[in-house]
């Protein structure tokens, strides 16, 4: 019997069930699929004529053309393959900041994952929209940054990998300093073609350093997903008297006056996002910032319509 | 400053509770584990120097609402104009200036300086709860007072308003010399005085003794309470002379007076003088149009069997009701008695000529002279005017002269003839002689003196005395503080002086009746006038008449005395002298008047103030009379407005930004 997983979600997956995830982008997969590839195949879409040049195969000759123009082309239709998904999920210390619920920044939404770690939440998308990718035959990876004990899944397809995925996953704990830019430069490496990796961390990390991961991968083509796991506390400071913050990565605890150092902390973390939103708008990135008060169900399916949606565009 | 709950402060060690907590809670922070430590060390870097500033600020807040709130809880009382270093002795000696200037009036609120200065005396002890000793000084001739703990100044008899002048550097010495016998610890010491230079006397010996005290007691704090405000109108009149002059069917009295402006601004005005005696009343219109107004020779007509008498002269109410009455005695020509002492024979029987010759065959004269070698029985009872030419005397005689011109006499210095006798260390009245020196006749002639008063006056019908036309061969020089020159050479030495004197006169020439020395003799008109018109001014002390300054000398049976002015009859028989009146002892007649000096409006400056109270602990305090604040007021209000105002601003230090809260990052509701 398969152990129940506590970051996989039933209403999160019940509620995936019937979406499907896209691709923004043309991949290269190593099966047909449902989703478009840059290379012309079997499939009933028609894509484009061409000439024929020696060595094409003369099955594929349109000879209705070559009849009425005594010319020879080629008849190309659109190839589908699959999808190769790569989860980029950060394990550093700080993914285990949990939601602090007598800060009172509870918007009173009754579905939020208050009481949940980052990290915790990074397993839940990772999870779900690992099984949804399994499900439609795509092949998933995965890839946990940590200094120490970072492990590496490449994309592969099959109920059995989800299961070797799911638990490595589930193995995973938070600690140490974040090294996720490298882990990116790794990946990019890495993935022998273009796919579709997800990165799934709360971003604390040099903005400068993670921008260079990323154009990187953007460099290898692949389609770039961001869940920026990062909690209004952390953006606002709630606090309304000195406390003491212990690091969460192991660095020195840091005693301060919130009330004090809100201005400027605000001034910080707003500078931050704006770089941070350049970047990802520069580099076409799918950016999604998750709160610990946004449900989790509702975040995946906006997230899948959304891209479904720019498919039906294409 | 003082406390009144003084051991609330014992609690002053909780000002270190907030630094306590303080400490507390820093090892009570509440811990918070944190991812964002990279935004956060931004922040706290960026912080670091204001943070620093707000954090010691609060706690230098929270010390001060404490502290506040202890020192409120003592009740604290300071001294009146935000002088927090006030008084804490357990000792407080009031020297109080009773004299009649002190009695100026604000015209609002009905109070004297004196009273004023008594209220807020009486309203600090009140505030100190009368824990203090206090002890009162009003006359250098009385012993202190010390005050019962339940009693207020105000109603004790020493305060009350007197004609006598304050005399404050003996008051001052008479109180650090209390202090030094009593072996008193920490002492304050008020001062209450309206700084008139009559009553401080700058020129006293005393002062520098005061200031050396004061620099040798520094437990002891000597705190000027001044009224030195004149603003209000005020004029003072004062009889200089009477005379009476009687024929078969009428008597006629005249009167010399003036009316000077002691404050108030100069504004020509008429003021109704009203002169009584007895049953008559005379009222004189008399225009203000100077700081003084002289009127010589007023007559006012009075009953021919009358033979002598008193009377008062009164100014209407102004600011000071102590100083708008003048009392004064008169009495029939009586026998004229001069006595002369001198050695010198042609000198003496130069003058022996020039006193008996009467002016007037209603005044009989008589002149008796008296060898240096007889004065060891020396009687000036009946004397007017006594002449001296021999050495200035020393000792119970200088003080019997003194008593003498106290008690109304007149007295004309000559200079001894001999130079070995002129020459000597004794002074009276700020003259001494010097020595004598041969001068050119022709170039020594007198060009400039006082031709509208005193000794060498002009005629009363407007002739000039022949003072230019006398001419000198020697003349001894002097040596004078304090005097006024009525006539002087060309080279600026005097010839006759007179010296300062409340009653009474005290002339001096500086050269002899002799050949030898000057045509005085020769000329004869000059030195006939001067012994002629010091006789005059002598006869008010004669025929028993007296006239003495409130506070001086008054006759050894004055308890027989009947007041016969309408004024204050509750004054007791001790206090009398100390009060302006007119008495009546049989024939004799006594006025009771404040000084001359009383009179003089001149003020001793807050920089010449600073000069005589300088070095110890000392401070003036300006006061006004018409000021409602005390000189010590509890002060708890203040410290509690201070604890309201630190908790405050340590509340809005430690309130959250609510700048930074408006620009809060909002999540949203959905994640992109």
């Amino acid at each position: 019997m398969t152990k129940p997983r506590s970051f996989l979600d039933p209403k999160i997956i019940a509620k995936l069930a019937h979406q499907t995830l896209e691709s923004r982008r043309a991949m290269i997969g190593s099966v047909s699929g449902r989703h478009s590839s840059p290379m012309r195949g079997s499939s009933l879409e028609f894509a484009q004529y061409r000439k024929y040049v020696p060595g094409d195969d003369t099955r594929r000759l349109d000879w209705r053309v070559w009849g009425r123009s005594d010319r020879s082309y080629i008849k190309e239709f659109e190839a589908d393959t699959n999808l190769r998904m790569c989860f980029a999920v950060d394990a550093s210390g700080s993914m285990n900041y949990c939601a602090n619920s007598e800060s009172g920044l509870n918007n009173g939404n009754a579905e939020n994952h208050l009481g949940h770690s980052k990290l915790h939440r990074a397993k839940s998308i990772a999870g779900s929209l690992a099984w949804l990718a399994v499900k439609q035959g795509d092949a998933v990876g995965l890839s946990t940054s940590h200094p120490t004990n970072g492990k590496d899944i490449p994309p592969r397809r099959g109920a059995r990998h989800l299961k070797l995925l799911l638990d490595q996953l589930d193995l995973v704990k938070g600690e140490g300093d974040c090294d996720l830019p490298a882990r990116l430069h790794a990946l990019a490496e890495r993935i022998p073609r273009r796919g579709l990796v997800v990165i799934v961390s709360d971003l604390f990390v040099d903005l400068e350093e993670l921008s260079r991961s990323l154009e990187h991968l953007r460099h290898r083509k692949h389609d770039l997903v961001i869940f920026h796991l990062i909690d209004a506390e952390e953006l606002n400071l709630p606090f309304g008297q000195s406390m003491k913050f212990v690091d969460l990565e192991g660095g020195l605890s840091l005693l301060a006056d919130p009330v004090v150092i809100l201005n400027n902390y605000q001034r910080i973390v707003g500078d931050y996002l704006s770089q941070l939103k350049e970047t990802v708008s520069k580099l076409e990135i799918d950016y999604r910032r998750v709160g610990s008060d946004h449900d989790l169900a509702d975040v995946l399916s906006s997230f899948l319509a959304a891209r479904a949606g720019s498919r039906k565009r294409r | 400053m003082m406390f009144l709950q003084p051991w609330t402060l014992l609690g002053l060690p909780l000002v270190l509770l907030p630094i306590a907590i303080h400490l507390l809670n820093q090892r009570r922070h509440r811990p918070i584990d944190w991812g964002a430590m990279h935004f956060l060390r931004q922040a706290s870097r960026m912080h670091q120097g204001a943070a620093r500033i707000r954090y010691w600020l609060v706690l230098f807040l929270r010390l001060l609402a404490v502290a506040c709130v202890l020192f409120f809880m003592s009740r604290p009382l300071a001294t009146g104009w935000l002088s927090l270093v006030g008084n804490s002795a357990s000792r407080v000696i009031v020297i109080l200036d009773c004299s009649p200037s002190m009695e100026m009036t604000d015209t609002l609120h009905g109070r004297s300086k004196r009273a004023s200065a008594i209220a807020k005396l009486d309203a600090m002890f009140e505030a100190q709860g009368n824990r203090s000793e206090r002890i009162l000084f009003v006359s250098p001739d009385q012993p202190p007072v010390i005050v019962p703990s339940d009693a207020k100044l105000a109603d004790l008899p020493e305060t009350q308003s007197t004609d006598v002048s304050a005399k404050i550097p003996e008051l001052v010495t008479q109180a650090l010399r209390y202090i030094q016998t009593e072996g008193l610890g920490p002492t304050e010491v008020w001062c209450c005085s309206d700084l008139q230079a009559n009553d401080w006397d700058t020129q006293s010996g005393l002062w520098p003794t005061i200031r050396e005290t004061l620099v040798a007691f520094p437990f002891v704090r000597l705190t000027m309470l001044s009224y030195a405000e004149r603003e209000q109108f005020n004029a003072a009149v004062r009889v200089q002379r009477t005379a009476l002059k009687r024929t078969d069917r009428s008597s006629e009295l005249f009167l010399d007076f003036s009316v000077r402006l002691t404050s108030g601004n100069l504004v020509p005005r008429v003021l109704p003088v009203t002169i009584q005696i007895g049953e008559s009343r005379v009222v004189v219109e008399l225009e203000l149009s100077g700081r003084e107004v002289v009127r010589n020779g007023f007559v006012v007509p009075i009953d021919s069997s009358i033979e002598s008498g008193a009377g008062t002269i009164e100014l209407p109410s102004d600011a000071n009701a102590a100083d708008n009455t003048f009392h004064f005695a008169f009495s029939k020509p009586a026998t004229m008695r001069s006595l002369i002492v001198s050695d010198d024979e042609k000198v003496s029987k130069v003058l022996q000529i020039m006193t008996k010759t009467s002016m007037s065959k209603q005044q009989p004269v008589e002149c008796e002279l008296v060898s240096t070698q007889k004065l060891a029985s020396l009687k000036l009872d009946d004397v007017g005017l006594l002449i001296w030419q021999a050495p200035l005397p020393e000792g119970t005689i200088a003080d019997q002269i003194k008593q003498f011109v106290a008690m109304g006499g007149a007295v004309l210095f000559f200079p001894p003839s001999t130079e070995s006798k002129a020459k000597g260390n004794s002074a009276m009245f700020g003259m001494r002689w010097l020595d004598w020196s041969d001068v050119d006749s022709h170039d020594y002639s007198i060009q400039r003196w006082r031709k509208d008063t005193d000794l060498l006056r002009n005629a009363e019908s407007g002739e000039v005395l022949p003072v230019d036309e006398l001419q000198f061969r020697r003349v001894c020089a002097t040596g004078e503080t304090g005097v006024t020159v009525l006539a002087s050479f060309p080279n600026g030495a005097s010839f006759l002086c007179k010296a300062a004197a409340d009653v009474g006169t005290v002339y001096f020439c500086c050269t002899l009746p002799t050949t030898e020395c000057s045509t005085l003799a020769d000329n004869g008109v000059v030195l006939y006038a001067m012994i002629q018109r010091a006789l005059a001014e002598a006869s008010t002390s004669v025929g028993g008449v007296h006239t003495v300054v409130a506070g001086g000398v008054v006759p050894a049976d004055f308890e027989t005395w009947v007041r016969v002015d309408l004024g204050d009859e509750t004054i007791v028989v001790a206090d009398r002298p100390q009060h302006a009146a007119a008495y009546r002892s049989g024939k004799r007649w006594l006025a009771i008047n404040r000084s001359a000096g009383e009179d003089d409006p001149t003020e001793v400056d807050e920089k010449t103030l600073q000069s005589l109270i300088a070095g110890g602990s000392t401070r003036v305090v300006n006061d006004q009379i018409e000021s409602d604040g005390g000189l010590t007021r509890e002060i708890w209000r203040w410290f509690a407005f201070a604890a309201v105002f630190a908790l405050l601003a340590e509340a809005f230090l430690t309130l959250p930004n609510k700048m930074g809260a408006s620009k809060a990052f909002s999540m949203g509701g959905s994640p992109r």
